[in-house]
């Protein structure tokens, strides 16, 4: 199915949760795992524009429809860090601008390294290299997508399953978009399809990664995705991504959770 | 200590999204004077994802405040671009990417920047927020005239394009007096940066309508740069620059030429790199 990037921009709604009962945290509290893995995912969301930055100093930056893309997803990401926000606010752990740019700070060398890197990679391999984000990009999106909504059916909370729905809806359409520019990039060149095919193989790692303490992805991917429900996402979600163009057989998600030690012996 | 007054998250809250809905002067004749205003507008506000990206690499992406009224100023100058774009009623082809040195140079821009952020640190910030003070004033003041000479329900949606504006300047002054003002380092840098480049942001890419933006602006008022200059003089930091009246009288290139810019450079970052050991 076509993307269609100006329906996309036009339909772009900041997730709204004026109509969600916070109250109801008050009155019934989300328990302690649970918040630190809305805590992940919060500094996760409002991280996007340190993604957003990586692809900016590649040629993606240079494709109508990706720049376009890029402006709508990297405000929409803002607004699902705020929306989490404002749940965690209501159990007292507070994170605005300051608590953001401490976790930002605390990156250190690989944050300053990251975008000499990519500007590099994408200097050298040219266009192709937008294949590499786009297909990136989509296992990104599928896998917060599917955190979403694991999260809503492992914590079956009045106020909260609607307000994670809404977010898992804007997802989805990343998920199209790049979805369809990656299948469009690598059936149009092998040498996009080598290059996406290795990168995805040996470097991605499940969402916030790098990025974020070790021991709260553990606790994060061990608490969305442990159990037989889990790892049916988990196999799901890798055949998914195997059915883009020259990525059949690839186990992304498998290998990563096998690398942390997260997949039953 | 710092002001702030700015509320961000009451502006992402209601950035405005598409113009489309509200245009009343869609499929109005332009005379032909406006229509070229408009395209020299259009392409003012194009190359903001190419500007963020310059920005992003360096210490200025730290600073959760600031990012946060990116994400949004980038979407609202997305839709003001849209708007201009229904009522020329014009497409505007995607740029060609520039060839040899300059399309080299544009690639590695980024890499570069990022270098350099590394010895310039946190000052950059209030290079790049006086980077779009100074720009606004330059889009407010086309903006204004292309007002004056359309039709009213023409000027009524540029009106409305002003408006919005109008209230990204105020964050950008704000931060940018703020930062500019407040450390000796990062007001040397910048206004060595400012005077290092033509304006508005993106003239040295259309020399030509950039001289005929401008020359429009004197024809309406000769006292237009002037204005403009006392603008960004009452930026904290940035008086006395002359930005306006010295890109008026050579549109598209730097406001201060000097043929020994790349040497002083040089000097100046191994000047930084032996403080840095020191």
């Amino acid at each position: 199915m076509a993307f269609d990037i100006d329906t996309f921009a036009g339909d772009s709604v900041r997730v709204g949760w004026d109509d969600v009962d916070l109250d109801a945290f008050r009155r019934d509290p989300l328990p302690v795992r649970t918040l630190r893995t809305l805590r992940y995912m919060c500094d996760v969301e409002f991280h996007t524009v340190c993604y957003l930055r990586d692809m900016l100093v590649t040629p993606s930056h240079t494709d109508g429809d990706v720049s376009t893309f890029m402006t709508i997803w990297n405000r929409e990401e803002f607004w699902h860090g705020e929306a989490l926000a404002a749940v965690l606010g209501v159990h007292g752990i507070t994170v605005e601008f300051d608590q953001v740019k401490a976790s930002r700070m605390k990156v250190g060398w690989k944050d300053r390294l990251d975008p000499i890197k990519q500007s590099l990679l994408g200097n050298i391999v040219g266009k192709d290299f937008i294949a590499v984000h786009m297909s990136w990009g989509a296992a990104n999106e599928r896998s917060a997508a599917a955190a979403y909504r694991r999260l809503t059916a492992l914590e079956p909370h009045p106020a909260l399953g609607p307000l994670l729905k809404r977010i898992a809806q804007q997802e989805a359409r990343h998920i199209a978009f790049y979805t369809t520019q990656a299948r469009k990039r690598l059936e149009a060149s092998g040498r996009a399809r080598a290059i996406t095919r290795f990168a995805l193989s040996r470097f991605w790692g499940p969402v916030g990664s790098g990025v974020m303490p070790e021991e709260e992805v553990d606790h994060v991917m061990g608490h969305l995705f442990s159990g037989e429900d889990g790892l049916h996402e988990v196999h799901k979600l890798d055949e998914q991504i195997a059915q883009l163009p020259g990525l059949e057989g690839l186990t992304i998600m498998r290998d990563a959770f096998a690398r942390r030690g997260l997949l039953p012996a | 200590m710092s002001t702030e007054a700015f509320d961000v998250l009451a502006y992402s809250a209601d950035a405005h999204g598409s113009h489309r809905a509200e245009l009343t002067g869609l499929g109005e004749p332009l005379p032909a004077a406006l229509r070229q205003e408009l395209r020299y507008l259009r392409r003012c506000l194009s190359g903001t994802t190419s500007w963020l990206g310059l920005v992003l690499v360096t210490p200025t992406h730290k600073n959760a405040r600031i990012t946060a009224f990116l994400s949004s100023w980038a979407y609202e100058r997305h839709w003001m671009a849209d708007a201009i774009d229904a009522l020329t009623g014009e497409v505007p082809a995607p740029a060609a990417p520039h060839r040899g040195i300059r399309g080299v140079r544009d690639r590695f821009a980024p890499l570069g920047e990022a270098l350099v952020a590394n010895l310039h640190g946190t000052a950059l910030t209030g290079v790049h927020m006086a980077e779009r003070a100074v720009d606004g004033v330059f889009v407010d003041a086309l903006l204004a005239h292309a007002i004056q000479q359309g039709s009213a329900p023409v000027a009524a949606d540029l009106g409305r394009l002003r408006r919005v504006l109008t209230r990204q300047q105020a964050f950008f002054t704000e931060a940018a007096g703020e930062l500019v003002a407040g450390s000796g380092r990062a007001r040397r840098l910048t206004r060595r940066r400012l005077t290092g480049r033509a304006w508005p942001i993106g003239a040295e890419d259309d020399r030509e309508g950039t001289a005929a933006a401008f020359a429009s602006l004197v024809s309406a008022d000769a006292g237009w740069a002037r204005a403009a200059d006392e603008r960004i003089g009452a930026v904290p930091g940035l008086a006395g620059l002359d930005i306006a009246r010295r890109s008026a009288g050579n549109p598209g290139s730097p406001v201060l030429r000097t043929t020994l810019r790349p040497v002083a450079a040089l000097g100046r970052l191994a000047a930084s790199v032996i403080r840095r050991k020191g």
